[in-house]
């Protein structure tokens, strides 16, 4: 198959292209396209956190759900119990999500891979056990009603209650995280991280703390999956332990199987594939499990990267 | 709390511990000999229990159903394993672990995508034959015959399992071939056959223990899941590796669970994973695992 000529001018201007259309979709669309797309942005959160330590670290987390749910639970707590700032909401999002993988963390990645894999599943479970059982949680019924916030700037308060205002809200943190995604896979940072997910013992001869590193990059991990659980439980306005279950943590892996692992584009476009799929299978089949499998074992068995990865390799570029 | 209630919890939790163990052995045979982290173990586990369930309903007015319906479990369940060591695990030996993993996950789904297509959402409850149903009077109090019961059905398999893997030719192809593929193939055995029918029948005891212990674990779609991870927790207790280790963490988090549900109901849920992170702050190998 020939290649393509790839012009570097393409470089900028297509995420540029990709923001200015996010921009403009969201004053085409409304009602349930708004809260599919919106719903798109977060799972592309939660996805490029996913991919951070997947991709870039090799380590396979099978409980980032756990995060997801400490970031969406607190935010509901907060709004229910203390204030409607989204600021606030957010930050007590981040610390506890921070103390939380900060626990998992250091418990669970100093036995290689492999074990990591099923600790964190074990832990995600355990958050999950905690949410449906306790009471401040609201048990198996979880906390119903929870408003959208507002933004307090000092000199004026936003509310966040109008979808649309949510949809940019949710729009420039997305970019945000993006643009960090980007930042710490180019930086030594990210080279370093890339050194332990193929040969974790030359890093160590190296020189290289993998302990540390690999605690590092799950912290910052699980920053991503609480802040899109965080944004997500305001868009349905409900916290249940469905956030924590295994198959929340499997959405992220999901999200960045489709997409692809190895490109920059890929979680985002996973994510967007992933939940329209998802959303569709759940309303037409009302039995997602039964595609989402065999779509899983495909791209395990014969696409192992993904979309972007097959375009990537089709136009001799990474995309 | 009186003494008789110590012995009927500590029985019950021992009940539970065979069982969890009878499951936990099939997971450990395929991960000890070919390798392979099988998410969809419990899946397995899931699908024997309904499809005892289905066979059992059908056949209700023979006596005996009860058995047939365990049978046709453990029946169908060996030949699917059959079929996925065949057509996709044989695919994947020489991925990564993660590969692995990510792969039997996706049979999870797709599992659990069959059991709701096909059972339905609603829990399901298998009627027992009507001598497993009474109680026996332990220590001035009562204990379900059906906990007896899948104590020695449990004892049963295990020793059936122990006895094929040294006592039986394919047990000790099985064991030469886990420990050195190259090797065993050079003297002639046939590793791939070996490796197919171990995978099925690791499939076949969890249906085994599916069709028996529906009576412990009400039987609705997501079973699967939450099964394999409790699986996982007391692999990781016990030591990957280890089958004595296995065996100690299963009966450690059945006896637990079993005085927890009685006495801190709210915490039964989250113990086992307690107990998990615990054993991993002081012995990181788990309790019989190597450095």
């Amino acid at each position: 198959m020939g290649q393509i000529r790839w012009p570097k001018k393409l470089n900028k201007v297509i995420p540029a292209g990709v923001v200015a259309i996010l921009i403009l979709l969201g004053l085409l669309l409304r009602g349930y396209h708004l809260y599919l797309l919106n719903e798109i942005l977060i799972m592309a959160i939660f996805a490029y956190g996913f991919s951070l330590l997947f991709s870039h670290a090799g380590y396979l987390s099978f409980g980032h759900a756990a995060f997801y749910a400490s970031g969406g639970y607190t935010v509901a707590l907060m709004f229910k119990h203390v204030h409607d700032s989204t600021w606030l909401a957010l930050l007590a999002a981040l610390v506890v999500t921070a103390i939380v993988a900060g626990a998992i963390g250091f418990l669970s990645v100093r036995l290689g891979r492999i074990y990591f894999a099923l600790l964190t599943l074990g832990f995600a479970q355990m958050i999950f056990a905690v949410a449906f059982r306790s009471r401040f949680t609201g048990g198996d019924d979880g906390l119903p009603g929870i408003p959208a916030g507002s933004l307090d700037f000092g000199f004026s308060k936003i509310s966040l209650a109008s979808p649309v205002t949510y949809y940019y809200f949710t729009l420039v943190l997305f970019i945000l995280c993006v643009f960090i995604t980007w930042r710490i896979i180019h930086s030594p940072f990210g080279y370093t991280l890339r050194s332990i997910r193929d040969n974790p013992e030359r890093a160590t001869f190296i020189g290289i703390n993998v302990l540390k590193y690999a605690r590092i990059i799950f912290l910052i991990s699980a920053l991503f999956a609480g802040l899109a659980g965080a944004l997500f439980v305001p868009l349905t306005k409900y916290a249940s332990p469905a956030l924590a279950h295994f198959e929340t943590s499997g959405d992220p892996v999901m999200a960045c199987l489709i997409g692809g692992l190895y490109t920059f584009s890929g979680p985002f476009v996973g994510a967007a594939i992933y939940t329209v799929l998802k959303s569709y299978l759940m309303t037409a089949v009302g039995n997602y499990p039964l595609v989402m499998g065999p779509i899983l074992l495909v791209l395990v068995l014969f696409l192992r990267s993904g979309v972007m990865g097959f375009l990537s390799e089709r136009l001799g570029r990474s995309l | 709390m009186d003494f008789g209630m110590i012995v009927v919890d500590l029985l019950n939790g021992l009940t539970r511990g065979f069982l969890y163990f009878l499951i936990v052995s099939g997971l450990a045979i395929t991960l000890g000999t070919m390798g392979i982290i099988n998410f969809a173990h419990g899946s397995f586990y899931m699908l024997g229990a309904y499809l005892a369930w289905t066979t059992a309903m059908a056949m209700s007015n023979v006596t005996g159903s009860f058995w047939m319906g365990v049978i046709a479990g453990a029946v169908a369940l060996f030949g699917l394993g059959l079929l996925v060591e065949r057509w996709l695990l044989r695919r994947i030996y020489a991925a990564e672990h993660l590969y692995q993993l990510l792969a039997t996950f996706g049979l999870v789904l797709f599992l659990d995508g069959i059991v709701l297509e096909i059972w339905g959402g609603l829990p399901k409850v298998i009627s027992l034959p009507e001598y497993l149903t009474g109680n026996l009077s332990v220590a001035g109090r009562a204990w379900p015959v059906y906990s007896l019961f899948i104590l020695l059905f449990s004892s049963v398999i295990i020793a059936g399992l122990w006895f094929l893997l040294y006592r039986t030719r394919l047990g000790y192809e099985c064991r030469a071939a886990a420990m050195d593929r190259e090797m065993s193939r050079a003297l002639g055995i046939n590793v791939t056959v070996v490796f197919m029918l171990m995978f099925a029948v690791g499939a076949a005891v969890a249906a085994l223990a599916g069709g028996a212990g529906t009576g412990l674990m009400a039987l609705s779609p997501g079973l699967g899941g939450s099964i394999i991870i409790l699986c996982f927790a007391i692999i990781v207790i016990g030591g990957l590796g280890s089958l004595g280790g296995a065996f100690v963490g299963a009966i450690l988090i059945g006896v637990l669970e079993s005085f927890s549900w009685h006495h801190f109901p709210d915490s039964a849920m989250y113990l086992p994973f307690a107990i998990m992170a615990i054993v991993l702050l002081l012995r990181p190998q788990g309790l019989f695992g190597k450095e």
